[in-house]
């Protein structure tokens, strides 16, 4: 904040400043003279702009996909791409020996065929004569590096604990892989399916083992040209594509656009083909928007706030019932949430994915008196206070953090809202850093029930693994470990019986399944949002109007 | 505009103060004090009165309510909680203008007896502390403010220390000059050769002419702190919720602007008239207190 | 001359060191491991975290982390950022075209208000233009740039959508619409304070005597008005500079901020948000050196303009 008097050498500019200005006869003329010359100081200032570098504009033409993103990307390299931003970049450039369709079911992408001789064999065969973006043509050698990557601690990849069932990974054939696990795993078969399984050139690798790269190679549909930090990446087709006749469009850019409400605007104006993260409260307007598709799909996703079930006051399942019973979410999911997510009812498996219980389960009522009795006869009948953590960023969770704290202020539990940054929180999440009440959000990794359990409820995994509510009941253990050893369909009854014990002991309370949505310039085909867009190419399959 | 009534020029470096009843003489002639004396007044007024003002409970919202446009129910609408905005405006003076007060305050009860002492002393101990006041001029304190916020934590007492502290150069400056005039008064090296204790110079002559340069400088600071926390707040390193602040609803009106404006202007008009205010009541005082200030 | 620049120089080189020392050893008082903060939220074990631990030398000893880091400091290397794991100087430089392109903007914007409007407000003191002005300034100075921005957005872009409200646009022409309400915000910020000082300025300076003496020598001469004015329009250009230099600073970062412009300001608040530490040491860095940088060239420049500081006569 400039103040007016600053010092002795600012009198003494002003003094020969102004004393000259002065002596050359300030008149009319003077001034003018003067106001001509800061006039074209700001045409000179402002043309420097233009002759400056600054970013190129690609031609905004039909032959160009350009997507908006939320955020800056954390960056491009395959081994470190685990969230909803990078992701959809990274994936149009690498690829896996295997991927996920739009029902979730995996196919063999890279891989010719993959067969499953025994519960813990996975042998893949790979296509031959796919090349790379730079040429040289894909081995199985370039497998085993990029898996090598993955597990790499220098690169301290977040995906490198899928790779902890394997026992061996070797070249079994000049072009085919053998992997073993060492006990039987439902869920590694979708492994290779993920980021984790995308494949880069060994030589690639070996030139930069320790730093991610910052210029990715694959085999994908587009090839990586620039990334302009905070700004944009800019892809362009790979004219050598494997998949012959694919991709259709010449160009793909993803801008990096964080505000919202810009987002849309950019849709709507047609800057921006596509999006994904729409503000809640715009979600009516964009839907309405003329010449725009709009899919939408509900994730293998669960919001939930977590309770710490280990020490008081949440150690008393009437407190949790109490608390549980005095929040009216529904409430809360129609002014606030809107249509973002579908209520969850009492489990954290959504009704999408096989096995979930939601349909055997019923949600958590809002219920004032019931909560005020539960709480009188409960450990605390005088009511407490506690912390609620919620993420700074995010004005939907401050938000609902807020109207959660006038709820429960009414049956005398007394909420202070800890409002920190997002790293922050997933930080305290991991290190087992909070108090009270934590929000948390969890996406599947696979699609697969126990994936949306197995990581949250099972007592070994306390932070710094994800079970944040420090549950702990050895009959769920149990149904859990079951589950992940049975490869058969019986483990969904498994699970099923594990979701209704949870329910029953209500150690979070349940919010909501959270929504994917992408809104697109309509006449696009060939590509829909899935709950696991994250392991996927948006646009290998996209084809414009009439193609 | 009122023509300046031509001022018998009261020197304020006289012994004797300017009389209480020749100032307010002179305030009553200055539009711009009048102004800005009158919006603090307001302020005061709705800190101190507010639960008897505000129509509605500052902290409790119906969501049914969110984001409700202006009207009957809520004069200046409601925001994402279903909260009244006017409510939380007026709640939102007593952070705002606690929190600046609290920053002049610190500011002063450091930066006066340095400024003083470091002139008085004279020597390199002046020097070293003007040096060091030059350096720290040089940056603005809200980039500084910002970092140290950021690093122990965003809350409204980390703002107001580091604030405190980075705007003791202001105080101190202004207070060194006073000082410095006032060494150099026939009086002071009478008091000295008549042998008066030092701590008696200090207190009984110079302390009282620092009094409105203080004032003014005060003034300015807390117009200049008003905006700093706000700045603060907006970035999300200030007040937390639910506590009602301007700069934290101004914030969350920015995301909602497109649907509804009204949270954003109002909160900001607030700031700005809070702001302005002070601004006029520190010009307006400066014109009447230190006329040779005035003019530099 | 050459004294000015020393006695300068003798002040950056503490206050660099004691801004820099400030800043290294106030972000690791912060509660949390920095390797954990680093790893994003992600599931990491103990040995990927030793290894960031490593890379990041925080498993050694303060004192000589500190030490380190002056060396890397004195090679001009600012460090690697947690959340992005690119060079702080590479990210920096991605951003500072358009930060510079905003600042420009609106310094110019702001001097071309400022100026004529404070000069003719100080001719015509209580003149219909004088309270232009003085209103201007008071409004100016009072509203948060931030806020001034917003309302722009709302009216340009929100109610009369001819400006694009947000980002930075393609390159360009498109990057130039985007700076315009960016630079209005700015410079009207500026302009409310520097019109003041400049009106303050010149009413002292009109209420001298030379001045009458110096027209009735007759300093009409085309040649010499012409280098005067050329010369004199510069000294404002500076004067203002100097001192506006930390609020440009300031406003700069907030509208970068406000606008979603992906400039410096946005990277310096981001990464405060995301506890992002390095970048935000090397921002910090970063501009105090840039600051005391500005502050010697505007100094040295003036002592080229006006032989009076030159020799550091009484004037």
């Amino acid at each position: 904040m400039a103040h007016e008097d600053s010092g002795r050498l600012f009198d003494q500019r002003m003094h020969s400043y102004l004393r000259s200005l002065r002596e050359q006869a300030m008149s009319r003329r003077g001034l003018m003279k003067m106001t001509g010359g800061m006039a074209a100081a700001t045409a000179m200032a402002a043309v420097v702009p233009l002759v400056a570098p600054g970013v190129m504009v690609l031609a905004q033409d039909s032959d160009t996909i350009t997507m908006g993103l939320e955020s800056d990307l954390r960056g491009v390299e395959p081994a470190l791409g685990y969230d909803f931003t990078a992701n959809p970049v990274i994936c149009n450039i690498t690829e896996g020996l295997m991927a996920l369709d739009v029902d979730s079911k995996i196919y063999p992408l890279l891989a010719e065929t993959f067969e499953n001789p025994d519960a813990q064999t996975f042998v893949y065969n790979l296509r031959a004569n796919v090349p790379f973006h730079d040429g040289t043509i894909m081995t199985v050698d370039d497998v085993i590096a990029s898996i090598g990557r993955v597990r790499a601690p220098a690169i301290a990849s977040p995906m490198a604990w899928m790779f902890d069932p394997v026992d061996t990974i070797e070249k079994t054939g000049d072009m085919q892989l053998t992997i073993k696990t060492k006990v039987a795993s439902a869920t590694f078969p979708f492994v290779l399916a993920t980021t984790a399984g995308h494949v880069m050139p060994k030589a690639l690798i070996d030139s930069t083992p320790d730093l991610p790269t910052q210029e990715p190679i694959g085999t994908g549909p587009y090839k990586f040209v620039k990334w302009e930090a905070g700004s944009a990446v800019t892809l362009v087709k790979n004219d050598a594509y494997w998949q012959t006749g694919k991709p259709y469009f010449q160009n793909a850019v993803f801008k990096i656009v964080p505000d919202g409400t810009t987002r849309v605007a950019g849709l709507k104006s047609g800057d921006l083909t596509m999006i994904r993260d729409i503000p809640p409260d715009q979600l009516s307007i964009v839907q309405g928007l003329p010449d725009i598709t709009f899919q939408e799909v509900v994730g293998f996703t669960s919001n939930q706030i977590f309770m710490v079930n280990n020490k008081p006051p949440f150690d008393d399942i009437k407190v949790r019932e109490a608390v549980s019973k005095a929040i009216n979410y529904d409430e809360i999911m129609t002014n606030l949430v809107g249509n973002t997510g579908v209520r969850s009812v009492s489990t954290t498996v959504p009704p999408g994915m096989p096995g979930s219980a939601e349909s055997e389960l019923t949600v958590m009522p809002y219920d004032v008196e019931a909560a005020k009795a539960a709480l009188a006869a409960s450990s605390q009948p005088n009511g407490f206070k506690t912390t609620l953590t919620v993420d700074a960023e995010s004005s939907q969770r401050t938000a609902e953090a807020q109207a959660i704290q006038q709820m429960l202020a009414e049956i005398g539990v007394e909420v202070e809202i800890s409002k920190i940054p997002q790293a922050d929180r997933i930080t305290a999440l991991q290190t087992g850093d909070y108090e009270g009440m934590i929000f948390h959000e969890w996406g599947a990794d696979f699609p697969d029930a126990n994936g949306m359990l197995l990581p949250l409820f099972h007592s070994r995994n306390v932070p710094p693994q994800n079970n944040g509510s420090y549950y702990s009941n050895p009959e769920v253990d149990a149904l859990l470990d079951a589950a992940d050893a049975d490869v058969s369909d019986a483990r969904l009854a498994t699970l099923i019986d594990a979701q209704k014990k949870i329910a029953a002991d209500m150690p979070i309370v349940w919010l909501d399944h959270f929504k994917w949505f992408l809104p697109m310039k309509a006449g696009l085909t060939g590509y829909s949002i899935r709950p696991l867009f994250y392991w996927d190419s948006f646009l290998r399959d996209l084809k414009p109007e009439g193609a | 505009m009122v023509a300046e009534i031509a001022p018998t020029r009261i020197d304020s470096s006289q012994e004797a103060p300017s009389s209480w009843s020749m100032f307010i003489w002179r305030l009553r002639g200055n539009p711009k004090a009048m102004i800005g004396l009158t919006v603090v007044i307001l302020l005061l007024v709705l800190i101190v009165l507010a639960p008897l003002l505000a129509p509605h409970d500052p902290n409790h919202g119906e969501l049914s309510d969110t984001l409700a446009s202006p009207g009957r129910k809520y004069l200046l609408g409601a925001d994402k909680n279903g909260r009244d905005v006017l409510s939380r405006l007026i709640f939102g003076t007593r952070t705002a203008l606690g929190g600046a007060l609290a920053v002049v305050l610190i500011s002063e009860l450091i930066g006066v007896p340095l400024g003083i002492w470091s002139a008085y002393r004279g020597g390199w101990v002046d020097e070293v502390v003007t040096r060091v006041l030059d350096m720290m001029l040089a940056f603005p304190p809200l980039l500084l403010s910002f970092a140290v916020v950021a690093a122990f934590g965003p809350s409204i007492r980390n703002v107001v220390l580091s604030l405190g502290i980075l705007y003791v150069p202001f105080i101190t400056r202004v207070v060194r000059s006073v000082t410095l005039v006032q060494k150099e008064m026939v009086y002071t090296e009478a008091a000295k050769a008549m042998g008066y204790p030092q701590r008696r110079i200090i207190f009984r002559h110079i302390f009282p002419n620092c009094v409105s340069s203080v004032i003014v400088v005060s003034s300015l600071d807390l117009a200049y702190a008003l905006l700093d926390i706000a700045a603060l707040s907006y970035l999300g390193l200030g007040v937390q919720p639910p506590t009602p602040d301007w700069g934290n609803m101004l914030s969350e009106g920015q995301l909602v602007l497109l649907t509804a404006p009204h949270l954003a202007v109002s909160a900001g008009i607030m700031i700005l008239i809070a702001v302005l205010g002070f601004n006029l009541l520190g010009d307006g005082l400066r014109d009447i207190l230190d006329p040779r200030q005035a003019k530099k | 001359m050459l004294r000015l620049i020393l006695t300068r120089l003798l002040t950056l080189v503490p206050m660099m060191f004691i801004i820099t020392s400030i800043v290294f050893f106030m972000v690791r008082f912060v509660p949390g491991d920095p390797a954990r903060i680093m790893a994003g939220g992600q599931r990491v074990t103990e040995a990927n975290l030793q290894n960031i631990r490593k890379q990041y030398r925080l498993d050694k000893p303060l004192p000589t982390q500190y030490a380190l880091w002056v060396k890397d400091l004195a090679h001009g290397n600012l460090g690697r950022s947690f959340r992005q794991r690119e060079d702080v100087r590479i990210l920096i430089g991605d951003r500072l075209p358009i930060t510079i392109k905003l600042a420009l903007m609106s310094f110019a914007l702001s001097l071309a208000i400022s100026i004529p409007l404070g000069i003719l407000a100080a001719m015509r003191p209580n003149s219909g233009i004088d309270l232009v002005s003085t209103v201007f300034s008071l409004i100016g100075a009072s509203s948060p740039v931030f806020f001034t921005s917003i309302l722009l957005i709302l009216a340009f872009s929100y109610k009369l959508d001819v400006l694009p409200a947000l980002g930075r646009g393609d390159g360009g022409l498109d990057t130039l619409k985007h700076l315009i309400m960016p630079s209005i915000a700015l410079g009207f910020s500026l302009a409310a304070i520097s019109t003041r000082i400049t009106r303050s300025s010149m009413i002292e300076a009109l209420s001298q005597d030379y001045i009458e003496t110096a027209r009735s020598k007759g300093l009409h001469g085309p040649q010499i008005v012409l280098k005067h004015a050329f010369r004199n329009a510069l000294i404002p250009v500076i004067t203002v500079a100097g001192l506006q230099f930390g609020y440009l600073l300031v406003g700069t970062v907030l509208v970068d901020y406000t606008f979603g412009l992906g400039g410096l300001g946005a990277l310096l608040i981001d990464s405060v948000q995301r506890r992002d530490y390095p970048v935000v040491q090397g921002i910090t860095i970063f501009i105090a050196a840039l600051f005391i940088l500005i502050n010697l060239v505007v100094d040295v420049l003036y002592g080229v303009i006006d032989p009076r500081v030159r020799y550091g006569g009484r004037g």
